[in-house]
C-alpha cells in the first residue's frame, strides 16, 4: 500500500469517510452513551462501518476515537489508552482486509472550555490530547485528523500535541457558522493564519454546515490559505424530527453539492453528521475522476488573535508600544507589585485608540519574567481581541508566551547575532510565529544601509534554511536618533526601500527613537513616520495615544488610496471637533469622590497635595468622603454603582498621594494583609473583586488568589504571608461545600478569621459552615476588617 | 429587543430608586457597548415527557424535582432550551473588571437583563407558533431552581448537546461556561394557566434584595 500521504495531499482528490455517530445511532447507540466505548463492546459493528466506507472508495478512515479523552472517559471504567488503541486497531484491521485506506486517529474537542472562557488549563488540554496521540501512534495510526473544533485555543493544544508526540500528517478542521465564524468568535482568516503557522498538512471545516453553506465560505478560505483544504459537511442543515436533530439532504444532492465543493477548491472531502455510507458512495462515484484545483502560494504576512488576523503590506499596521516598562515608572511599579490590572488598562486604552497589535514586554531586572509574561499574555488575550507581539529577550519567557498565545504570534525579536539566530528561529518555526528581525549583529548596528541590508538578508536566508517562510520575517531596519547623527534617518529609510524591493519582505520600525534627545518630538516623529511609510514601512511600533501619529497613519492611507473613499479617515475624524472635551469646572476632592469622578478626583488630589501633607489628604478628606459614601450605602441612599464609582475616584486620588509619598521617599503604610479567594469549583468572582476594590481603598493590602481556588492554596498563602483575615466567596449552593472545606482547613492549620459572602449565603448558613463573619454586602467586609485588623493607619 | 432599564436597576440593587445622572450615564454607555458587541444565541429541542409525582422523565432520563413536576403537570411535551450571550460577553465583563468595577457590576446586570429579554423574545415567538396547535408554554424552569439540583445540568446537556451546538460547556462544578448562559425546561400543555405566577412572583423568597414587586 502506498504510504506517501503527504505527497498526495493537495495533488490528488482524497476522500475521508462519512459520519461515525450517525452510523452508530442507526445501529442502536443511545443518547448520552459514549460512542467510543463501542470499540470494546461492539467491535464487529465498528469494523463493518469502516469496511462500508472503504468499500465506497474512501481513502482515509477515521478511527472511532473522536471523544476518547480523559474527561469523557472519566467514569467509563476504561482508560484512554485502551479505547484509543482499540479504535485504531479496528480501523487498521478494516484497512488490511480491504487492502487499502489510511487510518487516522480522530481527535475531537475535550467537551470542556479552556480558560479564561472555561475552567480547563491549556496545559491540561494539551496533556489530554497528548495522551490520545501517544496511544494512537502506538496502535499504528497513519495520520491525525483533528475536527469539529470551535475554539482556536483548544485547536492549538491539539495540534501541538499531535506535532510533538508524533511525526504524522495532520488534517485540522473547525466548525463555522454560516457567517464564517466559530462559536468562540474567530473568523476564517484567524483560523487559517493559526493553522498554517502551526504547519498542519491540510485545514478546513467540518460539521455545523451542509455542503451548500460550506461552498459559500470556501472562496474566502481559499483566498487566504496556501495549503490543501479539507471539508466534511453535514447532510444539510439540521431539522428536528421527534425531538432530535436530523439531516435531510439526500445522497444524490449531497454528491452534487460535494462536487461543487471540489470544483471550488476542496482537495480532501468527506461527510459529517447525517452523511453515512450511501452519501459517501454517491459522492465518491461522482467525484472520483476529479482532480483538485492547484494551490496558489498566497505569500500573505499575517498574525492573528483568537478572533481575527492582521496582515502586513496594506494599510499601515499600528503596533502599540506602551506595554513596556522601559522609562515608565508607574508600569514598572505595577509589574513589581503584580498589579496586572494596570497593564490591562494600558492595553485597553491602546486598543481604543486604534492599535492593530500590542507589543508586550514585561522585562525588569530581578523579576520572574517567564511567569510574569505568562500572566500578561493570558490576561491580555482574555480581555482583548487584538493580536499580541511577544517582546522579550528571555528565551524561557519567549517559549512560554509563544506556547500559551491563542493565535499566530508575532515575536519581537531575532537579530543577526549567532546566539539569537540559533535560539530564536527554532522557536519561531515550532510555534509558527512571524518574527521581527533587527538589523544588528555582534558588531553592532551598521552605519550604512548596505550593512543593515546584509544582516536582514542573512536572517531571511537562515530562516528559509530552517523551513521558515520568508513572508514570516518582518525586518526592522532600526531608527537611531538624528540628534547624534545627521545621516541616521536617511540610512533607515534607504534600508527600508532596499529590504522591501530586494528581499520582498515586510517591515516594522520603532518610530519614535528617531527624535530621542530633541524637543517637541512629535513633530519629528510624525514627519519621519510618513517618510518611512512612503519608503516601504509596513508597521509602526508607536504610541497609539499620540493622536498626531495616528493622524499621520490615517492620512497616509487616505493619500495613497489604501483607504477607499477616505472612508476610515472620515469615520475617525468627521466629528473630531465635537469630541474635544470641554474641561470640567474645578471640583473639590471631597465632591469628586462623592460623585465618583476619577479624573477630577486625581486632579483635585494633586492640588490638595500642594497644600497639605499626604497623610492629611488621606485622613481629612479621602477617608471621610469614603465613610460618607459607605454610610449612604448602608442607609440605602447610595447604591452599588455609586459606591464603586466613588471607590474608583478615591483610588485615583490615592494614586496621586502614593506618588507624592514615593517622591518624598516615605513608605506607604498598609493596615494589614487580607486574603481574598473565590472557592474551588466556583468561577463567578465579581463579588470578590468588588470587595477587593473597597478593602484596598481602606488601606488594606489585599492578596487576591483569584477564582476556583483550592482549599490548600488558601491555607498555604495564609501561612506564608502571615495573614490574619481571609475572605471567601461562593455563588452556588454546590460550591458552598468547598467553602466549608476551606474554612475547616484554615481553622485546623491557622488562627485566621474567615469572612464569607455570596449570593446563596445567609447568616445561618455562614454559621453552619463555621465562618466567623457573614457579610451581606460589599461594605460589610470593610467594617469587619476594621474590627479584626484595626482601622487606624 | 429593548433592555428594560428598571430591570437593570433592580439587579444593581436600586430597589425602587433611580440612579444619579453620573451612574445613569455609565449604565447607558455599558448597555450601548454590550448591545454592539454581544450576539445572543439559542438552541432548543422539543421532547415528549412523562411527568410523575416528584419528577419528570425525558427520553429515559429522570429529573428528580417535585417543583419541576408541578411546573410541568399536565404537559405531554417539554422544550429543552439553552441560550447564551457567548464568549464575547464574558470577555467584555473581564475587560470591564480590568478597567472599572463599577462598570463591571453594571455589565453583569445588563448581561442578565439582555439574556432574560432575549429568552422572553424567543419564547414569545415559539408561543405564537405553538398556539396554532393549541399548545401553551409554561414558565421557564432551570436546573438549580428550587429542588432541582444543579447536577441535573449533566443530563440536560446530554439531551440537548449544548457543547457542540451552542458552544456552552459545563465545568467540573456543573457551572456553565460561557457564564452568561441559561438552560430551561419549558412545558407544553393544552391548557392555558392564566394568571400564573412567573419570575419573582413564583419564588418563595420574600426577603430577597432583588425581588421584583411590580410585575
Amino acid at each position: 500500500m502506498e504510504r506517501n500521504l503527504r505527497e498526495k495531499l493537495g495533488k490528488e482528490l482524497l476522500f475521508l469517510d462519512g459520519a461515525m455517530g450517525t452510523e452508530l445511532q442507526n445501529r442502536g447507540l443511545l443518547a448520552g452513551e459514549l460512542p467510543e466505548l463501542w470499540n470494546c463492546s461492539h467491535e464487529q459493528e465498528i469494523l463493518k462501518i469502516h469496511a462500508g466506507y472503504l468499500a465506497c472508495g474512501c481513502d482515509i478512515i477515521l478511527a472511532n476515537t473522536f471523544g476518547a479523552n480523559r474527561f469523557k472517559l472519566r467514569e467509563s471504567g476504561y482508560s484512554v489508552d485502551e479505547i484509543v488503541q482499540k479504535g485504531v486497531e479496528i480501523a487498521r484491521k478494516a484497512a488490511a482486509r480491504a487492502g487499502r485506506g489510511y487510518v487516522a486517529l480522530d481527535l475531537g474537542p475535550t467537551g470542556k472550555l479552556l480558560r479564561p472562557m472555561g475552567d480547563l488549563g491549556f496545559d491540561e488540554a494539551y496533556a489530554a490530547f497528548a495522551e490520545m496521540v501517544q496511544a494512537g501512534v502506538k496502535a499504528g495510526a497513519e495520520l491525525i485528523v483533528i475536527e469539529t473544533m470551535s475554539d482556536t485555543y483548544e485547536m492549538k493544544a491539539a495540534v501541538l500535541a499531535a506535532k510533538e508526540q508524533s511525526g504524522l500528517p495532520i488534517i485540522a478542521t473547525m466548525t463555522f457558522d454560516e457567517q464564517g465564524k466559530l462559536l468562540t468568535g474567530g473568523n476564517i482568516e484567524a483560523v487559517v493564519c493559526l493553522l498554517e503557522g502551526l504547519g498542519v498538512d491540510a485545514l478546513g471545516m467540518n460539521c455545523g454546515l451542509g455542503p451548500e453553506q460550506m461552498l459559500a465560505l470556501l472562496p474566502r478560505m481559499r483566498a487566504c490559505t496556501s495549503i490543501p483544504i479539507a471539508v466534511k459537511p453535514n447532510a444539510g442543515l439540521p431539522v428536528v424530527v421527534n425531538g432530535r436533530p436530523s439531516y435531510a439532504l439526500g445522497s444524490e444532492e449531497f454528491a452534487r453539492q460535494g462536487e461543487a465543493l471540489v470544483r471550488a477548491g476542496a482537495s480532501v472531502i468527506g461527510g459529517c453528521c447525517g452523511a453515512g455510507r450511501e452519501h459517501m458512495h454517491k459522492l465518491v462515484e461522482r467525484c472520483k475522476a476529479l482532480r483538485p484545483l492547484p494551490i496558489q502560494q498566497k505569500n500573505i504576512t499575517a498574525v492573528s488573535s483568537y478572533s481575527h488576523a492582521v496582515s502586513f503590506g496594506g494599510k499601515p499596521v499600528i503596533i502599540g508600544e506602551r506595554l513596556n516598562p522601559t522609562g515608565k515608572s508607574k508600569l514598572k511599579q505595577a509589574l513589581r507589585d503584580g498589579d496586572m490590572n494596570y497593564l490591562y488598562q494600558e492595553g485597553i486604552a491602546q486598543a481604543e485608540h486604534g492599535a492593530d497589535i500590542l507589543d508586550v514586554n514585561v522585562g525588569l531586572p530581578g523579576i520572574d519574567e517567564p511567569r510574569l509574561m505568562e500572566q500578561a499574555i493570558c490576561g491580555l488575550q482574555g480581555i482583548l481581541d487584538l493580536p499580541l507581539q511577544i517582546d522579550t529577550a528571555d528565551i524561557a519567557a519567549m517559549e512560554r508566551a509563544l506556547r500559551l498565545y491563542n493565535g499566530k504570534p508575532l515575536l519581537n525579536s531575532v537579530s543577526g547575532k549567532e546566539e539569537s539566530l540559533s535560539q530564536v528561529l527554532p522557536l519561531v518555526k515550532k510555534y509558527g510565529a512571524a518574527v521581527i528581525a533587527l538589523t544588528l549583529d555582534e558588531a553592532g548596528i551598521p552605519q550604512t544601509a548596505e550593512g543593515r541590508f546584509a544582516i536582514a538578508e542573512k536572517i531571511v536566508l537562515r530562516a528559509e534554511e530552517m523551513g521558515i517562510a520568508r513572508k514570516d520575517i518582518i525586518v526592522d531596519p532600526l531608527a537611531m536618533t538624528i540628534s547624534t547623527g545627521a545621516e541616521n534617518a536617511k540610512v533607515t529609510l534607504e534600508t527600508l526601500s532596499m529590504v522591501r524591493e530586494r528581499l520582498g519582505v515586510q517591515t516594522s520600525l520603532g518610530v519614535s527613537n528617531i527624535s530621542f534627545g530633541l524637543p517637541e518630538r512629535e513633530g519629528i516623529n510624525t514627519a519621519f513616520f510618513t517618510m518611512a511609510l512612503q519608503s516601504g514601512l509596513s508597521a509602526g511600533i508607536i504610541n497609539p495615544g499620540s493622536e498626531a501619529m495616528m493622524r499621520a497613519a490615517y492620512a497616509y492611507s487616505a493619500l495613497t488610496g489604501l483607504d477607499e473613499g477616505c472612508a476610515e479617515y472620515i469615520q475617525r475624524y468627521a466629528n473630531a471637533q465635537a469630541k474635544e472635551k470641554t474641561p470640567e469646572a474645578q471640583m473639590s476632592l471631597h465632591g469628586a469622590v462623592l460623585r465618583g469622578l476619577a479624573e477630577q478626583a486625581e486632579a483635585a488630589a494633586k492640588e490638595e497635595l500642594e497644600r497639605r501633607a499626604p497623610l492629611e489628604v488621606i485622613n481629612e478628606i479621602l477617608v471621610p468622603a469614603l465613610d460618607e459614601v459607605g454610610k449612604g450605602f448602608a442607609e440605602k441612599r447610595v447604591f452599588l454603582p455609586q459606591l464603586l464609582m466613588s471607590a474608583e475616584a478615591a483610588k485615583a486620588a490615592f494614586g496621586a498621594v502614593r506618588e507624592k509619598l514615593r517622591k518624598e521617599g516615605a513608605a506607604e503604610q498598609k493596615k494589614g494583609k487580607i486574603i481574598l479567594a473565590t472557592v474551588k469549583g466556583d468561577i463567578h468572582d465579581i463579588g470578590k473583586n468588588i470587595v477587593k476594590v473597597l478593602l484596598e481603598n481602606y488601606g488594606y493590602d489585599v492578596i487576591d488568589l483569584g477564582k476556583d481556588v483550592d482549599p490548600q492554596a488558601v491555607v498555604q498563602a495564609a501561612k506564608e504571608q502571615k495573614v490574619r483575615l481571609v475572605g471567601l466567596s461562593a455563588l452556588m449552593t454546590t460550591t458552598v461545600v468547598n467553602m466549608q472545606a476551606t474554612i475547616e482547613l484554615l481553622k485546623k492549620e491557622t488562627d485566621c478569621k474567615v469572612m464569607v459572602g455570596g449570593a446563596v449565603l445567609t447568616q445561618d448558613y455562614a454559621d453552619e459552615i463555621g465562618a466567623d463573619f457573614y457579610s451581606p454586602d460589599a461594605m460589610g467586609s470593610v467594617s469587619y476588617a476594621e474590627r479584626v485588623l484595626g482601622g487606624a493607619v | 429587543m429593548e433592555i428594560r432599564r428598571r430591570e437593570v436597576w433592580r439587579y444593581l440593587g436600586y430597589g425602587g430608586n433611580a440612579p444619579q445622572p453620573e451612574e445613569q450615564q455609565k449604565i447607558e454607555a455599558v448597555i450601548a457597548q454590550l448591545e454592539r458587541t454581544v450576539t445572543p444565541r439559542h438552541i432548543y429541542l422539543e421532547k415528549p415527557c412523562c411527568v410523575e409525582k416528584g419528577g419528570v422523565e425525558i427520553e429515559g432520563i429522570r429529573f428528580s424535582s417535585a417543583l419541576l413536576a408541578r411546573n410541568l403537570a399536565g404537559c405531554q411535551g417539554v422544550i429543552l432550551m439553552a441560550a447564551t450571550l457567548g464568549a464575547e460577553a464574558d470577555l467584555q465583563v473581564r475587560r470591564y473588571q480590568a478597567r472599572s468595577m463599577a462598570e463591571a457590576a453594571i455589565a453583569q446586570a445588563v448581561c442578565a437583563e439582555l439574556l432574560e429579554c432575549y429568552l422572553d423574545g424567543v419564547c414569545q415567538e415559539i408561543a405564537g407558533e405553538k398556539e396554532k396547535d393549541g399548545l401553551f408554554l409554561r414558565p421557564r424552569y432551570s436546573p438549580g431552581y428550587g429542588d432541582l439540583a444543579l447536577e441535573a445540568q449533566r443530563d440536560f446537556f446530554a439531551l440537548l448537546d449544548c457543547r457542540r451546538r451552542l458552544g456552552v460547556s459545563l465545568t467540573d462544578g456543573n457551572m456553565m461556561t460561557p457564564t452568561k448562559s441559561v438552560t430551561a425546561f419549558i412545558g407544553l400543555s393544552h391548557t392555558c394557566r392564566r394568571g400564573e405566577k412567573s419570575g419573582c412572583q413564583a419564588c418563595g423568597k420574600q426577603d430577597c434584595a432583588f425581588r421584583n414587586w411590580e410585575s
